[in-house]
């Protein structure tokens, strides 16, 4: 099963579905099942939050912009995973961080909105510590979102293994959506 | 002086006769310079137009644009990615095996053409052109 993990509305579900994709996780609240994306920089911003959320419909995912907020959101199982971007690379780039990643084995989301390259390809790098990246569109229109085969063919233009890429698109985000259902039901 | 030229001559006479008896019983052997095998093989990418098509050169020099975005100039001249033929809502895209993969990478950075949104979606890879036409409908 094909998941695109972000889009910002439910609308584009049509177009996703058109791109191949089976499952879509909007932004939009008035979904079955919606991301809520949070930049935060302390541990009591994220608890805060958790509180807030009491259907269990949410995925949280959470880009940690300081050391304490990160090492929060690996531990808290609310977190369904991280998003990476060139605002934190620094922090989480750290051999410390990446073996805390390992450990953890969390999610790590890099979104394709801005094309940060430099990042994607860290990524790719950090294959032995990150074990479960994914690549997410986190399109606002229709002409944003990308396919999984380009998604594909800009992991291997960068480096990546096929084999690895291939799991990075099409097993992390069903992954990470079994992950949250188990543990909100049980 | 006489006896220099003479020496000339006979060696002149000399490689003639070599040169006659090596083409004419084949020991030196002139074997043709050929390009390596795959070097011309070319890959064509299948291609959707959402929601509306466009003509030819304007997606050409879009997609050349998104390339040269991705991969600099280096990429565009390996892939050298050239708009063959649109079909209705489809499209066939001709590249180089070394870069068709860059030129799929780049299609999601072709966002409007002429201010009108666009999203180009690849669907197949072949490696002829009589099975893309196939692909996309045409017979």
């Amino acid at each position: 099963m094909l998941v695109e993990t972000c889009v910002k509305t439910i609308e584009l579900r049509e177009y996703a579905k058109k791109l191949g994709y089976d499952e879509v996780l909007s932004e939009d609240k008035y979904d079955s099942r919606y991301r809520l994306s949070l930049e935060l920089s302390s541990k009591e911003e994220i608890t805060k939050y958790i509180r807030k959320i009491k259907d269990n419909k949410v995925i949280l995912f959470v880009k940690p912009l300081s050391f304490e907020a990160f090492k929060y959101s690996l531990q808290s199982p609310k977190v369904a995973a991280l998003i990476l971007d060139r605002k934190n690379i620094g922090l989480i780039g750290k051999k410390g961080s990446l073996n805390l990643i390992r450990q953890a084995k969390k999610p790590v989301e890099v979104q394709l909105k801005n094309l940060e390259v430099d990042v994607i390809y860290k990524v790719i790098q950090w294959n032995k510590w990150i074990e479960y990246p994914i690549l997410s569109s986190c399109a606002s229109k229709f002409n944003e979102i990308w396919s999984p085969l380009s998604k594909f063919s800009l992991l291997v233009t960068l480096g990546a293994n096929e084999s690895d890429a291939l799991k990075w698109i099409y097993n992390n985000p069903t992954l990470l959506i079994g992950n949250y259902d188990r543990t909100t039901t049980y | 002086m006489i006896g220099q030229l003479l020496i000339d001559v006979v060696i002149f006479i000399w490689l003639v006769i070599l040169t006659l008896y090596s083409v004419r019983y084949k020991v030196i052997y002139f074997k043709k310079l050929r390009a390596g095998k795959n070097v011309k093989v070319k890959r064509y990418i299948v291609f959707e137009m959402i929601p509306t098509p466009f003509p030819q050169a304007e997606l050409e020099s879009a997609i050349r644009n998104a390339v040269k975005e991705l991969g600099g100039k280096a990429w565009l001249e390996i892939s050298n990615p050239k708009v063959i033929l649109t079909y209705q809502n489809y499209g066939v895209i001709s590249s180089t095996r070394a870069g068709y993969k860059i030129v799929i990478a780049s299609l999601p950075l072709v966002k409007s053409i002429n201010g009108q949104e666009v999203l180009l979606v690849p669907r197949r890879t072949t490696g002829s052109l009589k099975r893309a036409k196939k692909l996309i409908g045409i017979r």
